[in-house]
Formats: structure tokens, C-alpha cells, sequence
């Protein structure tokens, strides 16, 4: 977490890959920068001594819940399907998914 | 004067009051509102879209229900509107985004639908940064919010639009949304009242999420009471939201009633040193200050207290959002709903990933894509334990702060925000600079506390100053009656920012 810049170019085009974002050279220039500047601000947190601390994922301790197994209302398939950018009646439609050898 | 004249400048609980005395009519209230939201907001950039047809639709059917003697109780026929990241039913929501342009949710948020069954009138959806990550609503791909004490300011954020339609009096409150001060910080730039409930409080289904661990819907208006009244309405458990909490709600009309009558004798308030600290601004500095003596000097008696972690919480806030937001925002792929680039225009043979990146590439803002490569990073192999791991455990740090705080005092009194409205553009190009402006409300969302910032002085620049108070979790209760107290002592209260008292009685 120390050392060199935590972020380069090359580490951004890795991340925005992971994170499905098409962007282009400047961005990835730009929000390297930041978020370079950002990594070095909250490297502070290596100050602290966190020997035997738990996580906290929720502020509040929460327990799984059940419910009874029973049917309940959804939405329409139409309703759901008539929002999607390309559906036809049935499915929603995507570009293809297995490449063809 | 006639009360119609000065609607606008009614609380919701003094319309309320006028709808039950027959002085006016829901749809009276709800034409007057429209058409100030028509002519103000043209300038101040508060709404992002009325729905004219709709609120009086449900004015018309309110009056309809008042005359058979069926009023639902004192929010029916009260004007009302929503940030655009609670969905509504058949009302297009976008959070600011255009990846969601267009979009118009199948369905109502519960705290919508529990507004529409109290028999509020919703105006329309508020302006805000895109899906709220922001802390001057500056990230709307919409428009431009202004402040309504100067319109070359911004309102804060991201519940901006929010905190600037109930300062310019285009309604009389509003649900805005809270991860990290989002309904505070805007409260106290505007001069009105925030509250951010304890999370779990308010059901969060139908809130378009952006951290599902720290948000929380609440109330913005320019009274306690009124916030209460709104929280009243939404709070409760919701078995369509797993984090909504069963504990009983309510009590919070009363505890403001109390709060006023018998002022803060006896409370017990901690002021922590560590939220005096440099970078803050002298003016606020003394207005809190000032506020927290006035407690005092009506019986309050004051704690000095240390919260030892709270220079942390930015860095773990900004580490925790972020991973959360990755996540949460995964979901606009260009599939089911929002915005596609279609495969051909996205290159790379059309594939399906190819689509999903170029849709997301270019439906999202340039702060939105920051967090998402920030929350990516957090959370990838290799950078997990260093980053995400250790922020959760510094949350752990920062919530028995508070836990210890809580054990000697009944609340906290600290700033809102460091400074006043700053200027437009002036934070823009800078995130971190921008991040640090939330340096007082984030420990609150970590530590799952209920919240509120109120109006406690103006600085010489006529700029609004808040102070906020902070609670355990759940005691909604304690949060309000000393809020109400303060309120009855604030020089602040009742001020009105000149754009409103510009208007007049139009």
C-alpha cells in the first residue's frame, strides 16, 4: 500500500476492464491521477492498529430473517420486459454470448 | 391577507392545520405550489420534473375524501416532493443519471407508497447528484442546482434539489436520502432542517441503492415538526426490505412537542473535541459554539467527550461506499433496463461484454465511473485485505467511539458541515477536496446513528450555518426533542433566504 504510485495507466485499464467500463485514453489519464491522489489519503488508515478487530459490514447487528414459504405477488413479465432496450415478448435480447469457433 | 397568499410560506403541519379548518383546499395548496415550482425553479434548478397531473389528481381525490369526512390524518392533501432516487410508480426516475433516462419504475418505493397512503400530494422529483454521489448535486447530468441564499452557491448534496425546492418554500418538505450526509449537508447549506433516521429505521426498498449499508431515506423541512411528522409517516418495518428493523416506530411528534415545552434542561450534550479541529471555519465555529452555549445557559449540561477515530472516517467512508457502489451499480448492463449502446457501435465484434462497457461508459458520469474504478480497485485480488478489509475494521473503531460517547450523553453537537455553501465549480476537479466536505456527517452513517442538522446561524456573508446532533441508534426520540429544544432557542429560525422573501406574498 506503500511505495510507487498505487495507481498507474496501465492498473486503471486494468481496473475499468473489471469494472465493465468502456473509457477512453483521457479518462483513464484523468482517474488515474485521482484516484492515485485518493489511495495516498486514505493509506492513513495503515496507522491504525487493528490487531483482533472484527469488521463491521452493517452498523447495525443484523440476524437472517425467514419467511413463510408462500406464493406472493410480482410484477408482470410485461411490465419487466416492455423497460428492456431490445425483448422480444418473451426474453430479454443480448448480443452473443458464445463465440462461434 | 388571505391564507391562499401565503401558502407557500405555510409548514406542512400549518397547512395541515388550514385543511382541517376548511381555510383551504389540497387542490388550492397543490395549484399555488405548482405554479411557484413553475416560476422559481426556472433560475433555481431544484426540480427535475413536476407531475402537475398527477398531484392534482390526488389533490382533487384528498378534497374528495376531506368532504366526506374521511381525512387520513394531517398529512392528506399536503404537497410534498421526492429526490429522483425513490421510484414512483409510472413517474420517470432517473437518479440524475442519464443511463436511467426515460426509465419509468413499475412500482412505488415504500416510503413513497406509505407518503400516498398517508394521502400526500407528490409535486415531482428533486434534482441530486447522480445516484447521489456528491456533496453539491453539481453531478446531475440534468441541470445545475442553485442555493437559494445565492444562487452563485451550491445547495450541497447530493439531496440538493431537495434541501433547495423547502428553503425557496416550493414545498413544504421532501424525502431526500443520506449515505454520507446527503440529506444533512444540503439541509444546513440551505438553512432548513435534515434527518437522516437511523439506518434500518426506513425501509430502503425502492431506493435506487448506491451503498446498501449506509443509505437511508429521511426528511428535509423547515421545522423538527415537520421532519417528525414525515418520519411518522415512512418509519417502520418493511418485510420487502431484510434491513428494515422491527423495533416499534413512532413517538416523534410528541418527543418534538416535549422538547419544546421543557426545553434542553437536563439533557445531557457531548461535544466532541476532535470536531473542532483546523480546517473549520471560524464562523461556524462560533455559531456552533454559540448553539451548544445556548443549550447550556437553559439547563443543558455539556460533556466534553473524544471520538479518537474520527479522522479515519473519510478514508474508510470513501473505501466503503465506493466497493458498495461497484456493486450496487453492476446492475445497469444495458440488459434489462436504461440506456444501450447498441453491440454494432460498441466494437469489439458485438459481444455482449463489448456492449455492457460502452453502454456504462458512456450512461455514466464522470464522478459515478470514479467511484466505481475506486470501489473496483478496493475490492480486487490483492487489494481486498489493504483496503476494503482494513476500512471495515476501522468501521468497527469509529462505531465504539460512538458506543462509549452514547454511555455518558444522551446526544452529540458538532458542525455539519466545515464550511458554507461554497461556489459553483469551486470543488469541481478536485474529488478529494470534494470528499473532505463530508468530513462531519460520514462517522454517522458508519456507525448507523440517526442524524439531523438545523439552522443555527448565518455567517456575515448571509450564508446559512448548521448545526447538527447526533443520537443511538434508535433514539429517534432523544434526537428530536433536543432538536425541537434548540429550535425554540436558534436565532436562525424562521429565517428566510432572499430569494423566497423576494417573491413576497406572490
Amino acid at each position: 500500500m506503500s511505495g510507487g504510485p498505487a495507481l498507474d495507466l496501465e492498473g486503471a485499464r486494468r481496473i475499468a476492464r473489471l469494472a465493465r467500463l468502456a473509457l477512453d485514453e483521457q479518462e483513464l489519464a484523468l482517474f488515474a491521477g485521482q484516484l492515485d491522489a485518493i489511495l495516498r489519503y486514505v493509506a492513513q488508515l495503515e496507522e491504525l492498529s487493528l490487531e483482533g478487530i472484527e469488521g463491521t459490514s452493517h452498523a447495525l447487528a443484523l440476524e437472517c430473517r425467514t419467511r413463510p414459504d408462500e406464493l406472493s405477488g410480482s410484477s408482470p413479465r410485461e411490465e419487466l420486459l416492455s423497460r428492456a432496450p431490445a425483448q422480444d415478448g418473451e426474453h430479454f435480447l443480448v448480443p452473443r454470448v458464445v463465440g462461434h469457433e | 391577507m388571505s391564507p391562499v397568499d401565503g401558502l407557500h410560506r405555510e409548514s406542512a403541519l400549518g397547512l395541515a392545520r388550514l385543511l382541517a379548518e376548511g381555510r383551504t383546499s389540497s387542490e388550492e395548496a397543490t395549484r399555488h405550489c405548482l405554479a411557484r415550482a413553475e416560476r422559481v425553479d426556472r433560475e433555481l434548478g431544484a426540480f427535475l420534473a413536476l407531475d402537475p397531473e398527477g398531484a392534482l389528481a390526488a389533490a382533487r381525490a384528498s378534497d374528495a375524501r376531506r368532504r366526506a369526512g374521511e381525512a387520513r390524518g394531517p398529512l392528506d392533501g399536503v404537497p410534498l416532493a421526492l429526490k429522483d432516487n425513490l421510484v414512483c410508480a409510472g413517474l420517470a426516475t432517473t437518479a440524475g443519471s442519464r443511463i436511467l433516462e426515460g426509465w419509468r419504475p413499475p412500482y412505488d418505493a415504500t416510503a413513497v407508497a406509505r407518503l400516498r397512503a398517508a394521502g400526500a400530494v407528490l409535486l415531482g422529483k428533486l434534482n441530486l447528484d447522480e445516484f447521489a454521489m456528491g456533496s453539491s448535486t453539481e453531478s446531475s447530468a440534468y441541470r445545475v442546482c442553485r442555493n437559494p441564499w445565492d444562487l452563485a452557491r451550491v445547495p450541497g448534496g447530493s439531496s440538493g434539489g431537495a434541501a433547495a425546492a423547502v428553503a425557496a418554500e416550493l414545498c413544504a418538505g421532501a424525502l431526500g436520502t443520506d449515505t454520507g450526509g446527503s440529506i444533512r449537508q444540503p439541509a444546513s447549506l440551505c438553512g432548513v432542517v435534515g434527518l437522516k433516521p437511523s439506518y434500518g429505521r426506513v425501509s430502503r426498498y425502492g431506493l435506487i441503492a448506491f451503498a446498501s449499508s449506509l443509505d437511508q431515506i429521511g426528511p428535509l423541512a423547515r421545522t423538527t415538526a415537520d421532519c417528525a411528522l414525515l418520519l411518522e409517516a415512512i418509519a417502520g418495518h418493511d418485510p420487502r426490505d431484510a434491513t428494515s428493523l422491527e423495533a416499534p416506530a413512532g413517538g416523534y411528534l410528541e418527543a418534538c412537542a416535549r422538547g419544546r415545552a421543557e426545553g434542553p434542561r437536563g439533557l445531557r450534550v457531548g461535544v466532541p473535541r476532535e470536531y473542532f479541529v483546523a480546517g473549520i471555519d471560524p464562523e461556524v465555529e462560533a455559531a456552533v459554539r454559540g448553539a451548544i452555549a445556548a443549550l447550556a445557559a437553559e439547563g443543558a449540561e455539556l460533556v466534553e467527550l473524544s471520538l479518537p477515530h474520527t479522522r479515519f472516517a473519510v478514508a474508510a467512508y470513501y473505501l466503503i461506499c465506493t466497493a458498495e457502489a461497484s456493486s450496487n451499480l453492476a446492475r445497469y448492463d444495458g440488459v434489462r433496463y436504461g440506456l444501450r449502446v447498441s453491440p454494432e457501435a460498441a466494437g469489439a465484434g458485438g459481444e455482449l461484454e463489448a456492449m455492457s462497457a460502452a453502454s456504462r461508459g458512456r450512461g455514466f458520469g464522470p464522478e459515478v465511473k470514479r467511484r466505481i474504478m475506486l470501489g473496483t480497485f478496493a475490492l480486487s485480488a490483492g487489494y481486498y485485505d489493504a483496503y476494503y478489509a482494513r476500512a471495515q475494521r476501522a468501521r468497527t473503531l469509529i462505531r465504539r467511539d460512538f458506543e462509549a460517547a452514547f454511555a455518558r450523553c444522551d446526544v452529540i453537537a458538532t458542525p455539519t458541515s466545515p464550511i458554507p455553501a461554497f461556489a459553483l465549480g469551486e470543488k469541481q476537479g478536485d474529488p478529494l477536496q470534494m470528499y473532505l466536505a463530508d468530513i462531519y456527517t460520514i462517522s454517522c452513517n458508519l456507525a448507523g446513528l440517526p442524524g439531523i442538522s438545523l439552522p443555527c446561524g448565518l455567517s456575515a456573508g448571509g450564508l446559512p450555518i448548521g448545526l447538527q446532533l447526533l443520537a443511538a441508534p434508535l433514539d429517534e426520540p432523544q434526537l428530536l426533542r433536543a432538536a425541537a429544544a434548540y429550535e425554540a432557542l436558534s436565532p436562525a429560525t424562521g429565517l428566510r433566504p432572499p430569494l423566497a422573501s423576494a417573491e413576497g406574498a406572490a
